[in-house]
């Protein structure tokens, strides 16, 4: 009885999906245009919903200029250079952080691996740190190097013939992580006027919001998303494990190091502007997954959106609730992710899939 | 397909006799070596099958043959061309690939994993066009699991899965079929089956056709040619009558075999014993 | 470091709870009488504006007019302000959550932590000034500053620094008078206990040795101590005593107890109760807590120049004159 009911759910799956990826689209963009008007007009200084209007529609290129109303310039300060380029650096870091999610999935062919527990954030982070450390001016490409290196180091030691057990994956990964972090922690100690910028680097989050830092992303995030567009299919085909995918006609070794490296510069971006945030790159494509499935086409880009919410929605939780305080944004997401993590970790032991 | 690559396709076909010849290939995992002084013609349009004993190389045959293991001494060609001059993708486009067993922990449409095997012909950022749809159509036909279409490939049964593999496999419209012990995980009526689909599209589409088998007996019936492997070698390979005699199978196999006839079909079929235990006959026995 | 209950020594006995809601409204009423002075105390103060200053990070910093809107984000910027008597005037329109003294700071608006700033608070008060310190960080203040925002950073880790800063905060503030008084009396200070502690290193032939446990020891905690840099660690010199943590080579940094334990020193100052070393079984082995020399202090006054370090700097001279 409760089988048939069960196949009669399943026969749908296909036809599901279908509708799902659309009613996805729709009400992630409708989040997202929901939750950017609050993101700009909450906050600790408290601004007129009104005067934010007026700021914006006098910052409009062109007709900006006609408007005859005046507006208060510390206030446009607000929210033209702090709120709204922090605003736009969540949506970017949360695509970018749950786009490399996506890759290391399909690369490590299970659905626990994710930039943080493989130890690529702390690489990142430990790129970041030896820059600010010896004033080496391009933060992202050091972070970018730490990353590679990271992914590169724990997809080494834990591939076993031609096969990368999640066991050891997970445990190389929080082994080399928490190595990592404690070289970084040790230059913390060694060049103590830096540490505390350090110490809130590790705990993740955008205390503040500037354009330069978005420009200075971009050209990374360009780069990694177009090169993960070109691979979409390949995706794909890892998931059937890597003989299926040879079977197919998948160059394996060099889609495994275009990947890595793809994912490196993404998770480079993000944690070179808001340090190490845990547990997007888990959450958003899991959540998309389940409502879409695992097909790379609509996981893609349907992921990059939905990590974007949800770390803008983290955000501005953080930046408001103890207002004037903030709360890294790490924190929330470490609060939502991590329990979530050993359900998945539960789940998926109970199916006994590994 | 376009009616240029249909054609090209036609011509490929006509222009060799052999599909895969191997000549004195040596090959292996890291150091140690498997196969040795292997030397093998497939001819196209055969339905070829490997037998042999646990680790005598049967796998790492049909792997090296896509390529997926490197060969350390020898030579390979595939349908005409040196098998180090192709890439995964070349192979793909003329080799399809049943695995002993799907491992993946993602939740795919049965659809979606058939469609997958199209992926050799697609050019790039392409996701496949209305010819592309009607060849997973067929695929999905012939092997019979279009009502599985919209299920997820974690809920179907081990036999509709490996169907499914083999629809996916036939979207590559290829000219060869590697099956790797394709019955192990099935029941007794679906390796029939499985076995019948495969004589099928061998006789009406003269799809070339390599499987190991563990089942003496299902190769017996269906097989053309055998392919006996021992100790990473070939111990013998010809005519599937021919080279499965009592005497043979009981120096590749360690054990007695008793050979009989079907009556129906007239193929061969056998019964085997281990020497001098419980379950076997008796010592005076003799075999005809 | 936030211990609320902790009797102080360089602060009188905190106002009954009762009583300072009262207070607090007399002192609300001195502000705004206060205000009515404002001119006049800013024509006193002697400072010419437009004025170009170099602050302690070496950053040149301009004021058109008299800063009326000041920001103070950390709290010894805060204590410092105050006791120029800017938190009087009203022009201290914004502290950080830390800044909890001088009482008043109560009233005036929070801006939040010490790092990172939040920008966004800082400037919806429109500040014409903010005063930051080398614990906010290069970064946030570089950030401010390019937002338009002017900001003059001071960086008081030695005692010398902290009489600078404070003469710097004066000249910005329009109030170099105040300050070059209360830098007075503290100098007049330094030099009153440097005299005692002189003595008191003369008669007992050595210095007292000196532990300093940050926060308070708790069993099972790592002791953080100060290290060489500090003026609580200068101060300790002064009176006639040697900061056992002075061999560190941070100015901020863990001890192990093996290290206090050879080091054994003579008198400890914590921010907990002395009451819980005593009945420690391992604290008894240490001459401090043998000739019951354990004190209870607010080692916050001692890293925040002000009035009241000029107590503190008494109440440690006469902890350590009686102490042995």
């Amino acid at each position: 009885m409760c089988r048939i009911a069960r196949e009669e759910k399943n026969i749908e799956a296909g036809r599901k999906r279908e509708a799902h990826k659309k009613l996805t689209v729709v009400i992630l963009l409708l989040c997202l245009s929901i939750l950017i008007p609050v993101a700009i007009v909450v906050g600790s200084a408290d601004l007129r919903v009104l005067e934010v209007c007026k700021i914006l529609l006098k910052s409009l290129p062109l007709v900006g200029e006609g408007f005859a109303f005046s507006v208060d310039p510390f206030a446009q300060t607000i929210i033209l250079n702090l709120r709204l380029p922090r605003i736009i650096l969540s949506i970017l870091v949360g695509a970018a952080l749950s786009v490399s999610g996506v890759i290391f999935q399909a690369l490590f062919g299970n659905p626990l691996a994710e930039p943080y527990v493989l130890g690529t954030s702390a690489g990142a982070a430990l790129g970041v740190a030896l820059a600010f450390f010896f004033n080496f001016s391009s933060v992202p490409l050091s972070a970018f190097i730490g990353a590679l290196g990271a992914t590169a180091l724990v997809y080494g030691i834990s591939r076993v013939g031609k096969k990368v057990p999640i066991t050891v994956l997970l445990l190389s990964g929080v082994a080399l992580g928490s190595l990592l972090s404690a070289v970084t922690s040790l230059l913390m100690l060694l060049h103590k006027e830096e540490h505390l910028k350090v110490l809130i680097f590790t705990m993740g989050g955008f205390p503040t919001g500037d354009w330069s830092k978005v420009t200075g992303i971009l050209p990374y995030l360009c780069v990694g998303a177009i090169i993960v567009l070109l691979y979409l299919r390949d995706l794909d085909l890892l998931l059937l494990g890597e003989e299926k995918a040879h079977q197919l006609g998948v160059d394996l070794p060099r889609l495994q190091i275009i990947l890595v490296f793809s994912a490196s510069l993404l998770v480079a971006a993000a944690v070179s502007v808001s340090g190490i945030i845990g547990f997007v790159g888990l959450m958003a494509p899991h959540f998309v997954r389940l409502i879409v499935g695992p097909e790379h086409k609509s996981l893609f880009p349907l992921s990059a959106l939905a990590g974007g919410v949800f770390l803008l929605a983290a955000d501005t939780i953080g930046r408001t609730v103890f207002s004037p305080l903030e709360l890294p944004v790490g924190i929330i997401t470490a609060l939502t992710g991590a329990p979530f993590f050993l359900y998945l970790l539960r789940r998926k032991r109970r199916s006994g899939l590994f | 397909m376009k009616p240029a690559r249909i054609q090209a396709r036609k011509k490929e076909i006509r222009q060799y006799e052999e599909g895969v010849i191997l000549s004195n290939v040596q090959t292996g995992y890291d150091r140690k070596i498997v196969l040795q002084e292997i030397n093998l013609t497939v001819r196209m349009g055969g339905f070829l099958c490997l037998l042999g004993p646990n680790g005598s190389g049967k796998s790492t045959l049909l792997k090296t043959i896509i390529k997926y293991l490197p060969v350390s001494a020898g030579r390979i060609t595939l349908l005409g061309n040196d098998l180090s001059s192709l890439t995964p993708k070349d192979i793909a486009r003329r080799v399809g690939v049943v695995p002993q067993k799907l491992d993946t922990r993602f939740e795919l449409t049965v659809r979606e994993l058939v469609m997958l095997g199209r992926y050799p012909h697609l050019r790039p950022l392409s996701f496949g066009d209305a010819e592309d749809g009607r060849i997973v159509e067929e695929s999905m036909a012939a092997v019979d699991i279009l009502h599985l279409g919209d299920r997820l490939i974690t809920e179907i049964s081990g036999g509709e899965l490996q169907r499914a593999i083999v629809a996916q496999a036939l979207t590559q419209t290829p000219q060869i079929l590697i099956l790797d012990e394709p019955t192990t995980h099935l029941d007794i009526s679906h390796q029939i089956a499985l076995c019948e689909l495969l004589l099928k599209l061998n006789q009406e589409k003269g799809l070339t056709i390599i499987a190991a088998l563990h089942d003496l007996n299902l190769a017996a019936r269906y097989c053309q040619e055998v392919v006996l492997l021992k100790d990473g070698k070939v111990f013998a390979a010809g005519l599937t009558d021919e080279v499965l005699s009592e005497a043979l199978l009981e120096e590749v196999y360690g054990v007695r075999v008793r050979k009989e006839r079907d009556p129906f079909t007239g193929k061969p079929y056998f019964t085997y014993y281990t020497k001098n235990n419980l379950c076997s006959p008796p010592a005076e026995y003799e075999y005809s | 470091m936030l211990n609320k209950n902790t009797p102080y020594i360089g602060r009188g006995p905190g106002p009954e709870k009762k009583y300072r809601f009262l207070l607090a409204f007399i002192l609300l009423i001195l502000v705004l009488s206060a205000e009515a002075n404002l001119i006049t105390a800013a024509a006193k103060g002697g400072t010419e504006f437009p004025l170009t200053v170099t602050d302690q990070f070496a950053r040149e910093v301009t004021l058109k007019r008299m800063p009326r809107r000041i920001v103070s984000v950390s709290p010894a910027n805060t204590e410092i302000l105050f006791a120029l008597g800017l938190g009087a005037e009203r022009r201290i329109v914004g502290v950080t959550n830390w800044c909890d003294y001088p009482p008043e700071v109560r009233f005036i608006e929070k801006v939040g932590d010490l790092y990172p700033l939040n920008l966004e608070k800082i400037i919806s008060l429109r500040p014409d000034l903010v005063v930051a310190s080398d614990i906010n960080g290069k970064e946030d203040v570089d950030r401010l500053t390019e937002l338009g925002v002017t900001v003059a950073t001071v960086n008081p880790t030695t005692l010398r620094s902290s009489l600078e800063a404070i003469e710097l905060l004066g000249r910005l503030t329009g109030k170099t008078p105040q300050a070059g008084k209360l830098v007075k009396r503290i100098q007049q200070g330094i030099t009153q206990i440097e005299r005692r502690g002189k003595i008191l290193t003369a008669n007992r032939g050595k210095p007292l040795k000196v532990l300093v446990i940050l926060g308070g020891a708790y069993e099972g905690q790592p002791i953080w101590t100060t290290g060489p840099g500090t003026f609580l660690d200068e101060l300790i010199t002064l009176t006639g005593g040697e900061n056992i943590g002075h061999q560190l080579n941070l100015r901020w940094a863990q001890m192990s107890m093996e290290h206090v334990l050879k080091c054994n020193p003579d008198v400890i100052l914590t921010e907990s109760d002395g009451e819980e070393l005593y009945r420690n079984k391992l604290w008894a082995f240490l001459s401090a807590v043998q000739k019951r020399q354990v004190y209870t202090v607010d080692i916050n006054v001692f890293s925040r120049p002000g009035p009241r370090l000029l107590e503190a700097m008494e109440g440690l001279s006469l902890l350590m004159e009686k102490s042995e």
